[in-house]
């Protein structure tokens, strides 16, 4: 009879490891596809740069520093691969990178014109207004992962197996602003 | 199948009228009941819900009048649609729009692959961005929610509950016609067990149909409150609904379509209304999120700058004002 009691406790002990352990992996999983959400629109960003850079050469050719700045941003993004804080600050920096350029192009009116820098801009727009979404859903996916973590009794779960607080995809501020404010066209 | 087969005991019960006899005999009897009918009543339900399931997306757009559009038809509100999709980690759902001068909006579809979003016209027009932005959040929320499945759930349950009372109700009519003939000893307490069901099946309907009335307004504010979490936006929410208010009724669709829709007005119908007033909503919504609410005199009509306009591409050569209003 005692038996019997001692098993149902540690059934149900055993029983609640499990659906604590899979809610983690859950979140956790629902966090990583995320940020490939995030990814897809950054790889967008990434492969509009070298366009947008000839367009605005075809124009402002002497402007050599604030290439370089955006190519070797760009080359910083390509080299961190892996998904990770050397990852996001690489990415911000290829914003600012951006930013810089698109500020430059304030000074070309004909750049500004340009039928093809237009609709570079728009697409730029797009995609940065599209990473701000997929951030949002990734920066709430890893809060709530983060706070189960943190709950009682699956902390213990968390620590055993390996479960450690994850970082929010946040923004410098030069790229905060970027965001505040896509890239327009005024003419 | 189990309730079925104890409101055919009770049925049977009553019909055989030989209250000495054992209960096994009342058990053979619903049981034959239930084995003739059963079949034929699971086959029906059956079809007419795989007719549902797999045609309902046909059925609602021919109800609606409503096509499907793409990106290329309507590149801003697709995008508006999917920047939101975005955020919430969704699948996106398909686009689809009613041309009509009513405004309104509805969510349907069963499975992640046939849900879709349908607007009229006369909503995109009249509607800012940012108000616009709000109403779709609501229509993502009812699918987030599966509320159309919700919604299928409870009209079957009506639908079960209605057709047995109306088998009580003939059953009823029959004994008061027949039944004086056959026993006249225990007729009077076989009539009122009869009307005591038929009541009792009567009242089971009108509860479900008022739960289900119930359940549907719940979920409007349930949609409300996930749009504003969505767009973090009350205040154009609250502009969107007095906007949509009193012009949402659709000609060309029917009441069907028009329980799904993001504001269905039924005056004097307080019990029997889908959707709760229009006017408790924005109330509802100023005070949990803490914002004014936007005087309704100060509503402008929305320029031409910030709605999406019906005409794309036809008059952008014309005038060349229009262009650049749309390129910023």
């Amino acid at each position: 009879m005692d038996i019997w009691i001692i098993l149902a406790i540690l059934g149900g002990i055993a029983l609640l490891f499990i659906t604590l352990y899979n809610r983690l992996v859950a979140l956790r999983q629902t966090r990583e596809n995320a940020f490939s959400d995030i990814d897809v629109q950054l790889k967008q960003r990434y492969n509009l740069v070298p366009q947008l850079v000839e367009t605005v050469k075809g124009y402002a050719s002497h402007e050599k520093q604030i290439f370089e700045n955006v190519t070797q941003a760009r080359a910083g993004v390509g080299a961190a691969k892996a998904a990770g804080g050397e990852r996001v600050a690489a990415e911000n920096v290829l914003g600012g990178a951006l930013m810089g350029l698109l500020a430059v192009a304030e000074n070309y009116p004909d750049l500004k014109a340009d039928q093809n820098f237009q609709k570079l801009m728009n697409e730029l727009s797009d995609i940065e207004n599209k990473i701000a979404a997929a951030r949002r859903f990734f920066n709430n996916a890893t809060s709530e992962y983060n706070t189960a973590t943190e709950q009682f009794p699956a902390v213990l779960i968390a620590n055993m197996m390996n479960f450690n607080k994850e970082e929010f995809f946040e923004l410098d501020e030069a790229e905060a602003a970027l965001v505040q404010k896509p890239p327009e066209v005024k003419f | 199948m189990g309730v079925f087969w104890a409101i055919s005991f009770a049925l049977s019960m009553m019909s055989t009228q030989q209250y000495n006899a054992p209960t096994w005999m009342f058990i053979n009897s619903a049981n034959k009941f239930t084995y003739e009918f059963f079949p034929l009543i699971i086959t029906g339900v059956l079809i007419w819900f795989m007719i549902a399931w797999f045609f309902n997306t046909r059925m609602i757009r021919k109800l609606a009048h409503s096509q499907p559009v793409s990106r290329k038809d309507e590149p801003e509100l697709y995008n508006l649609l999917e920047n939101l999709c975005i955020s919430q980690g969704m699948k996106m759902p398909h686009l689809e729009i009613i041309e009509t001068h009513a405004r309104n909006a509805f969510a349907s579809g069963i499975t992640e692959s046939n849900f879709s979003i349908t607007i009229t016209r006369g909503l995109m027009n009249a509607l800012s961005k940012d108000e616009l932005e709000g109403v779709i959040a609501h229509e993502l929320t009812h699918i987030q929610n599966r509320d159309v499945r919700l919604l299928i759930v409870t009209i079957i349950f009506t639908g079960l509950f209605g057709f047995l009372s109306q088998l009580a109700w003939s059953n009823l009519r029959y004994t008061l016609l027949f039944g004086r003939r056959r026993s006249n000893n225990n007729n009077g307490s076989t009539f009122i067990v009869i009307i005591v069901i038929a009541i009792i099946l009567w009242l089971g309907y009108l509860a479900t149909l008022l739960m289900r009335f119930a359940l549907s307004r719940r979920r409007e504010y349930m949609a409300d409150a996930g749009a504003i979490a969505m767009t973090k936006n009350p205040e154009a929410m609250m502009r969107a609904l007095m906007r949509i208010s009193g012009r949402d009724r659709i000609p060309e669709a029917t009441d069907d379509i028009a329980m799904m829709c993001i504001e269905n007005h039924k005056p004097f119908m307080g019990v029997f209304a889908t959707h709760p007033p229009i006017d408790r909503r924005i109330k509802a919504i100023s005070e949990v999120t803490n914002t004014p609410i936007p005087d309704k005199s100060n509503l402008a009509p929305v320029g031409r700058k910030e709605s999406f306009s019906s005409t794309k591409s036809d008059n952008t050569n014309k005038n060349p004002w229009l262009t650049m209003q749309r390129r910023n």
